[in-house]
């Protein structure tokens, strides 16, 4: 089992283009700092244009890890690799949660609304943001690690 | 989370003095709009001109206080930054909420 080395950070190269974070997040404050120090770290090179893209992405993912995956333990690790390339953004998220139940498939689609008032979805939205937002999403797991890959394509430059 | 609540006689406006309405916030924010709201019968905008982001945890609090008044058309959004309004969109709740640019926009077109 892999500890977890509480706020020790690579943050950005000097370049912008690469970050590492390992982050130790047990409660929804820690994840919604987190989201916002790496939006912050990424913010004001030539990515912003995803930013708004990544950050609710981030903030969907962690949240899930915490909440499910970690079940709201408080012993959780969560490592974070960013790189920006040219012409998108990748991240690569692990964690040491729980395996998502086969029970469980993410849902492609956001919940219906075509329904009753009273019936209104106050949930269900998590998946399908990520899915809408990131242009690739793979979920594996291997060795007892969840591994989240997203990819976020960046606009054509408008030269 | 902080709610600022102003009261015409026909609509109740609430402003939310903060920054982020997210899976951390959201059951604080429900809470909070719960007590709010409370006995309120007209119109309720909810102000979001402070607010910069919200996550899908954020956002169904915002449906749960809306159905929390007890029907559709009671509650309009006002003051979107990008962010929150994309998130709206795509959830598809910008066909659930009427939306205004501002609070003045929202105050303007009283009409439901």
């Amino acid at each position: 089992m892999t500890g977890c080395k509480r706020n020790v950070k690579d943050m950005l190269d000097p370049m912008r283009n690469s970050l590492r974070v390992e982050a130790c997040p047990s409660t929804l404050d820690d994840v919604s700092r987190a989201v916002q120090t790496l939006v912050g770290e990424m913010r004001g090179g030539h990515v912003d244009d995803v930013l708004p893209a990544v950050e609710i992405t981030l903030a969907e993912v962690l949240t899930n890890v915490v909440e499910h995956g970690y079940q709201m333990r408080d012993d959780g690790w969560i490592r974070i690799k960013m790189h920006a390339g040219e012409d998108s953004v990748w991240f690569s998220i692990l964690d040491g949660g729980i395996e998502m139940p086969t029970s469980f498939s993410p849902p492609e689609s956001m919940p219906d609304l075509d329904i009753p008032f009273d019936d209104l979805p106050e949930g269900g939205f998590g998946w399908p943001l990520i899915r809408e937002l990131a242009d690739k999403v793979s979920l594996r797991r291997r060795n007892g690690v969840n591994r989240l890959s997203l990819v976020f394509l960046l606009p054509q430059a408008a030269l | 989370m902080s709610l600022k609540t102003s009261n015409d006689g026909t609509t109740l406006i609430i402003s939310v003095d903060s920054a982020r309405i997210d899976s951390a916030s959201a059951v604080t924010f429900k809470d909070d709009m719960f007590n709010a709201t409370k006995g309120a019968e007209g119109r309720v905008i909810l102000d979001l001109t402070q607010v910069s982001f919200v996550d899908s945890s954020g956002l169904g609090a915002i449906v749960a206080s809306m159905k929390a008044l007890g029907g559709p058309g009671k509650m309009d959004v006002a003051g979107l930054s990008p962010v929150v309004e994309k998130v709206f969109r795509l959830t598809r709740m910008d066909s659930v909420f009427r939306i205004f640019p501002d609070l003045e926009s929202a105050q303007a077109n009283a009409v439901v």
